[in-house]
């Protein structure tokens, strides 16, 4: 019964004597040398000693595997807006963009061949284009990556390159 | 940088507007420094989208000086009210010499965690800046209709009635355009880089409020400042914060809602319930999701009053809840009045998909959900451990989980991830190429951010501390 007693004595005590320090087991009274110098409870310890190390590998991860997300935040910092705009939406893209933004009169409609509808690349070029309007009976059909596109009743408007160039519709009424 | 700059000045004017108003209102102090400005922020955002729709059905067009001048003249009033009240008011004290006792020293293991929460606030400034507005939802609806609002001066009809853009889902609230659409009025052009900066402070502030929010019931401040980290290292919640989706804010909306009323069940203050009304009804005005929110907290509150129903008159009770339902109206309606007098509707959820009704055979589907969530409860690149977290506290701590001030934000996110799970089962999925796995890979892990800082808060109350002197303890007024 004495014996059950001490052994009941000795577990609260342990459970209420100075916590140590999870990773070198050093008691956490004075200058302790790691960060987790603290009577933080047990679950609070054992959380943060899991968190840690994770929050880290997903810090470091991502430059160690792919070095140049490192290398295009740097050219992010080093440009202006346009260029920003340029790594983000592809170069290609955003040229062909650019073209359409500085040929296409502003209360204009049109339709974009070659883009994917569920695409984010059909998104970007909407927003990009605004106050352009997207039509299903467009004056202007924008070609991308299509070189060998036709369209009845269009002819051509403005040249790229042989895959990406604008048609002007001459009946835009039909499809 | 000019273009940084400027979009932190309009955003700064009209914090300072918030925070004047939180000032004059709060004469108990019950507002710390730091809150006072994480909530200016976010009630000064909400207030001035809601005035912007206002002046829109007034019929007045949008410009930088219609909007800077109330917001510059209204805070001019407030300073000179404060001023005649005596001063300014001191912040909140803090939690720590409230005891009365000395301010405590910051520990090493408070320094680490302060710099960490700090590099992740950074990280996220400096994600947001750098990179424009490219992600999908960022260009197809927010920050679209933004730059639509600036070039109409004013919310274009024609634009939301576009049938070629209803991938633009214009039937949404519009508090993030319209607010992103202010910083480009007073920056005078469309610049990307003003307007995200709206994002890293939304994240910034549900920080904040999380942190105030555990210290008013009394935690101590390295807990504190651990479950902080611990919301703040989540890389979803800070991937959110840079990429121009309105998901962060209608965390923070949603948060401070929830949270605040979790505080005002404990503590009591009708400030504490105005401004969980405010918020609750900003998350309603940010995404149609925070319609159902919005539901959801009016549910909780409810049951609040219940169990408080023995030490509050049935005066009290009433109007607790009409002061709460009274504020979400008049916050949401406007927004309603047209949406419905313009017939929007959304492609995805509308009357004929609801329609199509509901079939046994749907809950087939409970495997793919459920082969869903598990991938997001392991999967630490997202969420850290942060569900594995949940899942300990619930099962090692559920009492603490089932009293209250801990059970009200249980309530909220038990009924919030079932409604939310409740639109997989019950949505026909009648458009193509529109499935379950597509409807899941696209909107599940956002919907589960939503309840991120809660489920963070459940934590923290199962497995922090609450300093001596400073229980928990439901209030005996209102």
């Amino acid at each position: 019964m004495q014996a059950t007693a001490r052994v009941r004595v000795e577990v609260v005590q342990r459970r209420f004597a100075p916590y140590n320090c999870l990773i070198c087991q050093h008691p956490f009274e004075g200058d302790h040398p790691l960060l987790l110098n603290t009577k933080l409870p047990r679950p609070l310890r054992i959380i943060l000693s899991l968190w840690i190390p994770v929050w880290a590998f997903y810090w470091i991860w991502p430059v160690v595997k792919r070095p140049d997300r490192l290398t295009r935040n740097l050219a992010l910092i080093s440009t202006d807006s346009d260029g920003r705009r340029a790594i983000a939406f592809g170069e290609n893209f955003h040229r062909f963009l650019r073209f359409c933004d500085e040929k296409l009169p502003p209360q204009s409609s049109f339709r974009l061949v070659g883009v994917d509808k569920s695409s984010i690349d059909r998104a970007r070029a909407l927003y990009f284009l605004y106050p352009r309007l997207a039509s299903t009976e467009p004056e202007y059909i924008l070609v991308y990556g299509d070189s060998g596109y036709l369209q009845p009743n269009s002819e051509l408007f403005a040249t790229l390159s042989s895959s990406q160039f604008i048609l002007k519709s001459a009946s835009p009424g039909l499809p | 940088m000019r273009e940084i700059l400027a979009g932190l000045a309009s955003l700064a004017l009209m914090t300072l507007a918030g925070c004047l108003l939180l000032r004059a209102a709060d004469r108990n102090k019950a507002f710390l420094r730091w809150e006072t400005l994480a909530l200016g922020y976010g009630i000064s955002g909400g207030l001035l989208a809601w005035g912007m729709l206002l002046y829109q059905l007034a019929g007045f067009s949008f410009s930088a000086s219609r909007l800077a001048w109330p917001l510059a003249v209204f805070s001019g009033v407030l300073l000179i009210i404060l001023k005649l009240r005596g001063g300014l008011p001191a912040p909140g004290i803090s939690a720590t010499d409230r005891r009365g006792g000395p301010i405590l020293r910051f520990s090493r293991l408070d320094y680490f965690l302060m710099a960490a929460i700090g590099l992740e606030v950074l990280n996220s400034f400096f994600g947001a800046w750098i990179v424009p507005m490219e992600a999908h939802d960022a260009v197809a609806n927010w920050g679209f209709k933004a730059k639509a609002i600036f070039l109409a001066k004013g919310i274009p009809v024609d634009f939301l009635q576009n049938p070629n853009y209803l991938a633009s889902l214009p039937d949404y609230p519009p508090l993030v355009p319209l607010l992103e659409s202010y910083v480009y009025f007073v920056m005078g052009r469309v610049g990307d880089m003003g307007s995200k900066s709206l994002f890293p402070l939304y994240f910034s502030g549900s920080l904040i409020v999380f942190f105030s929010c555990l210290r008013k019931l009394g935690n101590n401040r390295t807990h504190c400042l651990v479950f902080t980290f611990l919301l703040a290292s989540v890389p979803y919640f800070s991937e959110h914060a840079t990429n121009g989706y309105a998901e962060v804010a209608l965390t923070f909306y949603f948060a401070a809602g929830s949270l605040y009323l979790c505080v005002w069940q404990a503590k009591g203050g009708w400030l504490l319930l105005v401004v969980s009304a405010l918020f609750t009804g900003f998350t309603g005005f940010t995404k149609n999701e925070g319609l159902l929110l919005c539901l959801i907290q009016l549910v909780v509150l409810a049951g609040v009053l219940f169990q408080r129903r023995s030490v509050m008159t049935r005066r009290q009770l009433v109007t607790c809840f009409a002061t709460y339902v009274l504020v979400l109206l008049v916050l949401l309606l406007p927004w309603q009045v047209v949406k419905f007098s313009l017939g929007l509707r959304n492609y995805l959820a509308n009357q004929e998909t609801i329609g199509a009704g509901f079939g046994w055979e749907n809950f087939n589907r409970i495997g793919t959900i459920l082969y869903f969530l598990q991938t997001q409860f392991f999967g630490p690149n997202n969420w850290n451990l942060i569900w594995v977290c949940l899942f300990a506290a619930v099962f090692l701590r559920h009492q603490a989980l089932l009293r209250p001030p801990a059970s009200v934000v249980a309530l909220s996110v038990m009924l919030v991830l079932t409604a939310y799970l409740s639109v997989y089962l019950l949505t026909p999925y009648s458009i193509l190429p529109f499935d379950l796995t597509w409807h899941l890979r696209t909107s599940a892990s956002r919907l589960l951010l939503h309840v991120l800082p809660q489920v963070t808060f459940l934590i923290a109350l199962a497995f922090g501390k609450v300093e001596p002197g400073l229980e928990r303890q439901s209030a005996v007024q209102p």
